[in-house]
């Protein structure tokens, strides 16, 4: 009798038996496998229209003065975008074209971001919020400044530059509290990501005659809404915290300068999650006090934190940098790697060879991983950036397409990211936000391998090799549990 | 509510993308992922196994260096097949000016000699081989395998219900 299944199983072993090696490529670095795989993202409608601000959103063709004379939250028009967002959730929708340009960001600005406001103290840096705030002010200014952003980003135009910053606004999503099934439990939390985008125009800032076609761009690309409202910190917290998704509770604190004329915002929000069992040890590990371990401080000192402990006895990897070394903690879907200098470095000497890891050689190893709880909230000058990206020009004269530059000649004056970070037994948790204001003007045999992250290290969140996070933690400032 | 990783048959799109840049990981897994399939692919059109073995290591040192050319990650698979097929029939041109095998499938017919299609289904003509393993052992669709021998679907189904049935014949007589 013919049996299809095993005529399969047969042929198949068949063709393996025939099917010839090839060494250099057997000998390449797996990818770990050891995530806890999950639903991703789940975009729900947040509520708008806090009293410090109106909020006013501008989808399709509505026009300027139609938007901007209306009231209400424009909830309706909200939750069409992020049904839109919800048919492009997954990683696998954005085109290697987008992903390339915005690893081209991450990579012209982390690490001078990082170095260029290193002061011996922890921050960290989101190129998701920064990348899309700078796309933002770029796409409303003129043409010469476009033209060398999308050089700098290898992009052909500034379509491209728009369509990944769409492909990444849905790739985070927007999420709140989301199911997942974990082995045979169904579970509930507010885990998730994402990403909430907002234009500030002030009631006085004067705008060109006809701005809706470039507003209906924000909308569909960008998906943000437009607010008409004096642009200051008060206002703009308050933003933040209307938009932000439940869950995501601790949040940074803006701080701008007043007096703005238009102003882009990126918010961009991530949070995972150990598996269940897994968090359950470590919080009992950090309630105990039983994981408390020395951590050197730059100045020589130590001091008692919390660790993580995470062995990996299969797909373990080290990767060998000059003068440091690399291994990676898989939060949920996310993953951590840790760039932990060799004993005796100093980490402001390696600002300029971590985070770029493709081409270092690494092996495998049965991994124990001890990783340091941290809190981190940081802010960020973004401007020393602006050179790399092609955009100095912006200092002088920006939004061009959007403000009336024969009444009011437009400049960009601030650009800052603030964010807070934390790493516990409950997972990964980041909120960030940048503000770019314009004013007038198996069994095996492996070693094993202690990596612990016990001083000033470098850090790097990624979901499915995209850079979501870089950080620095020199003093990992994570209270201990109080009881 | 349940999740489902999108895959390309037995690859993650995210190990897709990471091929097209360059991702060592990623590399490997599309490797392993396509090995099988690849050599299964050029080992049916070139019959001398050392020759099939250089166009094997040809063809994913290829389609590294051209991935760029590849518009997204879902058409990663048939841009490998196609490199297989069209770097063996080169081979094939070059090597035989007599051949023509602008038709695949026809060609299959005339490569009565190839060992290795012999070698797997004892029963079956090399062009019947051919479409069994891809069906059977690739999950290759009836329209995808026309698209592959530049034949119609109706002719694969065809080839596929006389395979089906000296398959069964014959395994039947050898039990």
């Amino acid at each position: 009798m013919f049996n299809k299944k095993k005529y399969q199983k047969e042929l198949q072993a068949k063709l393996e038996a025939s099917t010839p090696k090839i060494e250099a490529y057997e000998a390449l670095p797996a990818t770990p496998k050891n995530r806890v795989v999950h639903p991703w993202l789940k975009p729900v409608m947040f509520g708008l229209g806090g009293a410090a601000v109106v909020a006013l959103s501008v989808s399709g063709g509505l026009a300027i003065a139609k938007a901007l004379q209306s009231s209400g939250s424009g909830q309706n028009a909200l939750t069409g975008r992020l049904n839109e967002r919800k048919a492009k959730v997954a990683l696998s929708d954005i085109s290697a074209t987008s992903s390339a340009i915005y690893t081209r960001f991450a990579d012209l600005t982390a690490t001078s971001l990082l170095k260029a406001n290193y002061q011996e103290a922890s921050l960290a840096y989101s190129p998701v919020d920064a990348f899309i705030a700078f796309s933002m002010e770029i796409y409303a200014s003129n043409d010469t400044v476009q033209a060398s952003y999308c050089t700098a980003l290898g992009a052909k135009n500034m379509g491209e530059i728009n369509t990944a910053a769409k492909e990444i606004a849905c790739f985070l999503g927007a999420s709140e509290n989301r199911q997942y099934r974990y082995n045979d439990e169904i579970l509930t939390g507010d885990y998730g990501a994402a990403n909430i985008n907002s234009l500030w125009l002030d009631p006085k800032t004067p705008l060109v005659s006809d701005p809706s076609e470039l507003l209906k761009g924000f909308s569909d690309n960008y998906y943000a809404d437009v607010y008409k409202a004096e642009i200051n910190s008060d206002n703009l917290n308050a933003w933040l915290s209307e938009v932000a998704p439940s869950g995501f509770n601790d949040l940074p604190k803006l701080e701008i300068p007043s007096g703005g004329n238009a102003a882009m915002v990126s918010s961009t929000f991530l949070k995972d999650h150990f598996a269940p069992e897994k968090e359950q040890r470590y919080q009992n590990q950090y309630q105990s006090g039983n994981h408390r371990y020395s951590y050197a401080l730059p100045n020589g000192n130590t001091r008692l934190v919390d660790y993580l402990d995470y062995y990996d006895e299969t797909s373990g990897y080290v990767f060998n940098g000059d003068g440091y070394h690399v291994t990676s903690l898989p939060v949920g879907l996310l993953g951590i790697s840790y760039y932990l200098p060799d004993e005796g470095n100093d980490i402001a000497s390696l600002f300029d060879r971590v985070f770029l890891t493709s081409g270092l050689q690494g092996s495998h190893y049965k991994l124990s991983l001890e990783a340091p709880y941290f809190s981190i909230t940081s802010d960020l000058d973004l401007l020393s950036a602006l050179p790399n990206l092609g955009a100095s020009s912006l200092r002088n004269s920006s939004l061009e397409k959007l403000v009336d530059s024969s009444k009011e000649p437009t400049a960009l004056v601030s650009a800052k990211q603030s964010s807070v970070l934390k790493l516990d037994y409950e997972g990964f948790y980041a909120a960030s936000a940048t503000v770019l204001v314009n004013a007038g003007a198996a069994e095996n045999n492996y070693p094993v391998y202690d990596f612990k992250v016990d001083r000033p290290h470098f850090f790097k969140v990624t979901r499915d090799g995209l850079p979501l996070y870089y950080g620095v933690v020199v003093d990992p400032s994570y209270p201990a549990y109080q009881g | 509510m349940k999740g489902k990783k999108a895959t390309l048959n037995n690859l993650s799109l995210a190990s897709a993308q990471g091929f097209l840049r360059g991702e060592e990981g990623a590399i490997k897994e599309v490797y392993l992922a396509y090995r099988q399939l690849l050599y299964f692919i050029i080992a049916s059109i070139v019959s001398n196994p050392e020759d099939a073995k250089d166009i094997y290591q040809e063809t994913f040192v290829s389609a590294l260096a051209h991935r760029e050319d590849v518009k997204s990650p879902k058409d990663l698979k048939w841009y490998l097949v196609s490199t297989a097929k069209n770097l063996a029939l080169n081979y094939v041109k070059k090597r035989d000016a007599l051949i023509d095998p602008s038709d695949l499938l026809d060609y299959y017919g005339q490569e009565e000699s190839n060992g290795y299609l012999e070698e797997l289904n004892a029963f079956l003509k090399p062009k019947e081989s051919v479409v069994v393993t891809l069906k059977i052992a690739y999950g290759f669709t009836n329209k995808e395998i026309g698209r592959y021998l530049n034949v119609s679907e109706r002719s694969v189904a065809a080839l596929y219900r006389e395979a089906l049935i000296k398959l069964k014949k014959g395994i039947s007589a050898h039990v």
